[in-house]
């Protein structure tokens, strides 16, 4: 009898441990997330950051108390991280920054108080920052903003409107000029990325909407295409699962595709969407594994693809995350 | 049935085991300080459970290339980080601490 009991206590044991062992069977997305440094402790959101080689920089953000200005360098290859000159300008959050030759840039944003305009260089080979020419459109936070054959373009975001122009900055000269204003929707929080030379713009909210329409800029014309829409818009059924639309999301590229995840849309996300070029159609992919997050910082290697810090609610989040793109995770999440 | 029972309970120890495992053991983070000398000075490096975390060749928070010019500079620059990351703190180095770390050397 006693054994019997015994055999049914293990056997109730079983089953309540064996469900969690279950693997995920039908909705298996291609990708597999990877927690690739122990490190606690860069908590903050609204961080911007750029990417020089195999190294993956972040500077300024936000930790629920206080607006940052340090900056650090993640060695992609070493996995660990190097704290470098800290940003000399007004510490901020939700700035934007991109690199252009080898060097990174960090302009406008938000300190608490003022909007921002101020535009700034950090050359990596004497690990200095230099001031440069402003940002000559208004003052805001949230723009969006890309390096692309040879030049730096910010655009769009928040000045106490939402905004759509553009402006390009020519390193070589210190000299900003407007360029022609990114079509369909104003926009803040949106997600860039740069493929073969030419420059993706696309999510971000417009009062209250989570604008739909997709930009592709070619820097040698100087012109603005529009893309196929990322929601359900088109009687083709490509469209019919696009659950792209987000503020606040990140992108990063591996192999000339691009991804997008994390950000927010009424709650935080973490699915996650691949983008071709070539055939200009999105892919679900396997969802972030951390603890789904918006306003997060990502690395871009152009082979290697990270995502760094963020929040949800009030918690600011301090891991980096990679995504290996080929393989598959077995574990369910 | 006492084979079954015992089979029954190494399966269930296995299993107990291999979610504690995939689950992740408690945040146990063992932090360690060294100092290592470069050509031109000294620089520190934060291991945590044995691997570099932090690797810092150069003086952090200042616009400069430049190492820590001796150990003991390096060590109380090092220091700070780790005190820091133990309490869960901010742990990046501002140039007032520079400036304090540098002040009471000489």
């Amino acid at each position: 009898m006693k054994q019997k009991r015994l055999l049914a206590v293990m056997l109730f044991l079983l089953l309540a441990v064996l469900p969690s062992c279950k693997s995920d069977d039908d909705d298996d997305l291609i990708g597999k997330w990877y927690r690739v440094s122990d490190f606690d402790g860069l908590a903050r959101y609204a961080a911007s950051s750029f990417t020089i080689g195999n190294k993956g920089y972040l500077v300024c953000g936000y930790d629920n108390k206080k607006c940052l200005s340090d900056l650090w360098v993640y060695d992609i290859e070493m996995d660990s991280w190097t704290q470098l000159a800290s940003f000399p300008g007004t510490a901020r959050h939700t700035a934007v920054a991109f690199t252009v030759n080898e060097k990174g840039y960090l302009g406008t944003g938000y300190d608490k108080e003022n909007y921002l305009k101020d535009f700034w260089e950090y050359n990596p080979a004497g690990n200095t920052w230099e001031q440069k020419a402003d940002f000559p459109g208004s003052a805001r936070y949230g723009a969006v903003g890309f390096g692309v054959a040879g030049k730096g373009y910010i655009g769009c975001g928040y000045d106490g409107n939402y905004l759509k122009d553009f402006y390009s900055f020519n390193p070589s000269t210190n000299a900003w000029e407007q360029i022609i204003s990114i079509g369909g929707s104003k926009r803040t929080g949106a997600t860039s990325f740069v493929i073969n030379d030419e420059a993706y713009v696309c999510c971000g909210l417009n009062n209250g909407d989570y604008v739909n329409d997709f930009w592709k800029y070619n820097p040698s014309t100087g012109l603005w295409t529009q893309l196929r829409d990322i929601s359900d818009t088109s009687d083709d059924d490509y469209d019919d699962d696009y659950n792209i639309v987000r503020t606040n999301g990140v992108a990063f590229v591996i192999d000339g595709a691009a991804y997008i995840a994390c950000g927010e849309s009424g709650s935080v996300r973490s699915d996650t969407w691949k983008y071709s070029p070539a055939t200009d159609l999105w892919e679900n992919v396997a969802k972030f594994k951390g603890t789904a997050r918006t306003s997060t910082a990502s690395f871009s290697s152009g082979e290697r693809g990270f995502i760094v810090s963020g929040k949800s609610s009030t918690l600011c989040f301090d891991d980096i995350w990679e995504l290996h793109p080929y393989e598959y995770d077995d574990d369910d999440y | 049935m006492i084979a079954s029972c015992s089979l029954l309970l190494l399966v269930l120890i296995g299993l107990l085991f291999y979610r504690s495992g995939e689950m992740g053991s408690p945040d146990r983070r063992q932090l360690e300080l060294q100092t290592f000398q470069l050509e031109d000075g000294w620089g520190y490096k934060i291991r945590m459970n044995r691997k570099v975390l932090i690797y810092q060749p150069t003086i952090p928070s200042i616009d400069t290339m430049m190492s820590f010019p001796n150990e003991t500079s390096a060590k109380a620059a090092g220091s700070l980080v780790l005190e820091r990351l133990n309490r869960n703190q901010d742990f990046s180095i501002t140039k007032d601490d520079i400036k304090y770390l540098f002040k009471q050397k000489e």
